[in-house]
């Protein structure tokens, strides 16, 4: 019995630790950087003419949901987002793709470009600051494609192709202004 | 909540671990020796342990990195000590706690050749690994330096953890075959208060450059479920009474049983082994399970598609064929768990002073001094070296511990036993262990890894034992 006393005393005497602060977790900065899919669409010659291929449609547009700043955690630690596009024309026209984030039916934020006939390229709209507070009030969103006039009507059976891809990269930084 | 995530991913990736007792395996005075082998050697008639102190038990795993890697008050930016040991870890590292405590542990000879032992005991264990890319993934996300990381799979299962509360009824017979032979076994009926669990996960997350879109994101060959049983349920009104009556009266039950031998190989040689916790526990009780199973390739919303015009959000589409084409399921099907089984093996050799022990045995049913009796005297080396293997499958991995020890009768009251273990978390895990008989009590404590013990927070591993039983001879 006395060696189990001495035993347990000797644990006791030499058991020490180190000066713990276990509430450093509540100080943990997070910067997450994804990058998601997005829109995309495909539209060619056929979706801007009528059923007779008379006369050209000059604008198409999609309304949805835009549901993502539904999601609180996004809402909140979200600091920047870039919406990154590449397109591809082979139209022999011009195009002005316009992006229109709605609050219900009020417009918050509203960004566009041109793309050029026969060609491709890529744009990047950028949302922080104030434009990023007006994109997270927003709950739908419309996408137009304005066909830019010509003399020349579009010929039907000639196959071209309007393709637009995307994707957001979203910054969230959680811990930071907490 | 995403630090909380990330705290639990670090310090508490934890699945069920189950106690290596190298000190408490083969010391045949302490009557607990029974539970890491029925087939011990006992030299006891019977005993009594005290209620709720026979035997406790307490251990704490870090592997990969220690508290003070983490929490210390050292002045260093907190951020700084997370992202490099998250550079550190790997999917192999994990922490693990077990604890356990007899409620009731009893044993008496029934005759010359078998030894009866019951009891009741509670066990709470909890093991998780680190899930180290989903934990890359939520500190990090998938972009570096502007750089989307494409092609780099993401396991999904890396996720693995289970946390148990059970109570373990137990009924153990150790018997003397012959003089060279003793073999035992012990059946058990669990009974689990709580589970959770997310074990065997299959899977991957990738970003691929996509066709249709810049980018794909491909959930591949994904077989992935989360578990929930007992006292889950219910929200923050959790009360010990509530504990208690799951623990005994849960209604989720299993089996299990527990074998071991000794053996004399030669005079001075024995060699032990034990195989126990081969069981499982069938959860019935408010199960919560969630499953997914399939593939899913993620590339965004199309606009302008006809056939499908796009009315719903981007979220919320993602959502739906998310769920649609893992096919979520979210049941209450009772479920079963198996027991991680533990293995223990010893060789022990016995020199040095030989000790006479004489005892008078009456014939059973007699308590008269003057009736028909037996001497019997049993012959103890007082000292004892050898080597013990420890092994347990875990949900990752088999985990395996060598020890080497040496066994001391010091007294006629005090024995004491040394070991050095080397096992993934430790190569200086030195053990000390003694057991004292003052009068009819009996007093045992064990601690491993005793230079850890020097700083807590730098070990990454911890236990201890201790008990207090009352000896009838």
């Amino acid at each position: 019995m006395r060696f189990s006393r001495f035993l347990i005393l000797i644990v006791f005497l030499i058991s020490c630790t180190s000066d713990l602060d276990f509430s450093q977790y509540e100080k943990t900065e997070v910067m997450q950087v994804f990058t998601v899919a997005s829109f995309y669409y495909n539209v060619n010659q056929k979706a801007f003419l009528n059923d007779t291929g008379t006369q050209e449609i000059p604008i198409l547009f999609r309304e949805s949901e835009f549901d993502v700043f539904t999601v609180e955690r996004i809402t909140k630690f979200t600091t920047k987002v870039e919406y990154n596009i590449e397109y591809k024309n082979t139209f022999d026209r011009d195009f002005i793709i316009t992006f229109d984030f709605l609050n219900d039916a009020n417009p918050t934020q509203s960004r566009s470009f041109t793309a050029t006939q026969n060609n491709e390229g890529k744009q990047q709209f950028v949302f922080q600051g104030a434009d990023l507070e007006l994109l997270k009030q927003s709950n739908r969103i419309k996408v137009s494609i304005n066909l830019q006039p010509s003399t020349t009507l579009l010929d039907s059976n000639k196959e071209v192709l309007l393709s637009l891809k995307s994707a957001f990269v979203v910054t969230l930084e959680i811990g930071k202004n907490d | 909540m995403i630090k909380k995530i990330l705290l639990l991913a670090i310090v508490f990736h934890v699945c069920i671990q189950a106690q290596n007792k190298p000190l408490l395996f083969g010391f045949k005075e302490i009557p607990q020796n029974l539970m890491v082998n029925p087939g011990a050697k006992t030299i006891i008639d019977s005993h009594i342990g005290v209620p709720l102190l026979s035997g406790i038990s307490a251990e704490a795993n870090f592997k990969g990195f220690n508290l003070y890697d983490v929490f210390a008050n050292d002045g260093v930016n907190f951020n700084i000590k997370l992202d490099k040991i998250l550079s550190t870890l790997n999917s192999k590292d994990h922490v693990s706690f077990n604890q356990q405590i007899d409620i009731l542990n009893i044993g008496y000879q029934r005759n010359d050749k078998d030894y009866i032992s019951f009891g009741l005991y509670e066990e709470l264990d909890v093991i998780g690994y680190y899930p180290q890319d989903l934990a890359f993934l939520l500190k990090y996300g998938n972009t570096e330096n502007g750089t989307i990381l494409l092609n780099k799979p993401r396991k999904i299962s890396q996720i693995a953890f289970k946390g148990e509360v059970i109570s373990v009824a137990h009924l153990g017979i150790n018997r003397k075959i012959s003089d060279d032979l003793i073999v035992g076994a012990r059946a058990k009926l669990y009974s689990g208060a709580y589970n959770i669990n997310s074990t065997g996960n299959r899977g991957t997350l990738t970003t691929v450059k996509g066709i249709e879109n810049i980018y794909q994101h491909q959930f591949r060959d994904v077989n992935f479920s989360f578990r929930t049983s007992g006292l889950s349920q219910k929200d923050s009104t959790i009360t010990p009474k509530d504990v208690a009556k799951k623990l005994f009266l849960s209604g989720n039950l299993g089996l299990g049983i527990d074998l071991g031998f000794t053996y004399k190989y030669r005079d001075n040689i024995t060699i032990s082994g034990s195989l126990l916790d081969v069981g499982f526990i069938a959860y019935s009780n408010e199960v919560k399970s969630l499953k997914l199973k399939g593939n899913y390739d993620m590339n965004g919303v199309e606009l302008f598609d006809e056939e499908e015009p796009s009315q719903i959000g981007f979220w919320q589409n993602f959502l739906d064929e998310f769920n649609s084409s893992l096919n979520k399921k979210e049941t209450k099907r009772a479920y079963v768990t198996l027991r991680p089984i533990k293995l223990y093996g010893a060789v022990t050799y016995n020199f040095g002073e030989v000790i006479k022990k004489r005892k008078i045995k009456h014939r059973r049913g007699s308590n008269d001094c003057s009736c028909e009796a037996t001497e019997l005297f049993k012959t103890e080396n007082i000292n004892e070296v050898g080597g013990q293997l420890y092994a347990v499958y875990r949900t990752q991995q088999p985990q395996v511990a060598l020890t080497g020890f040496y066994y001391r009768r010091i007294s006629n009251f005090l024995r004491a036993k040394v070991t050095y273990t080397v096992d993934s978390y430790s190569y200086t895990n030195i053990g000390l262990g003694a057991s004292a008989h003052l009068g009819k009590l009996n007093f045992y404590a064990m601690a491993d890894n005793l230079l850890g013990f020097r700083d807590f927070a730098k070990s990454q591993t911890q236990s201890m034992q201790f008990g207090l039983n009352w000896i009838i001879d």
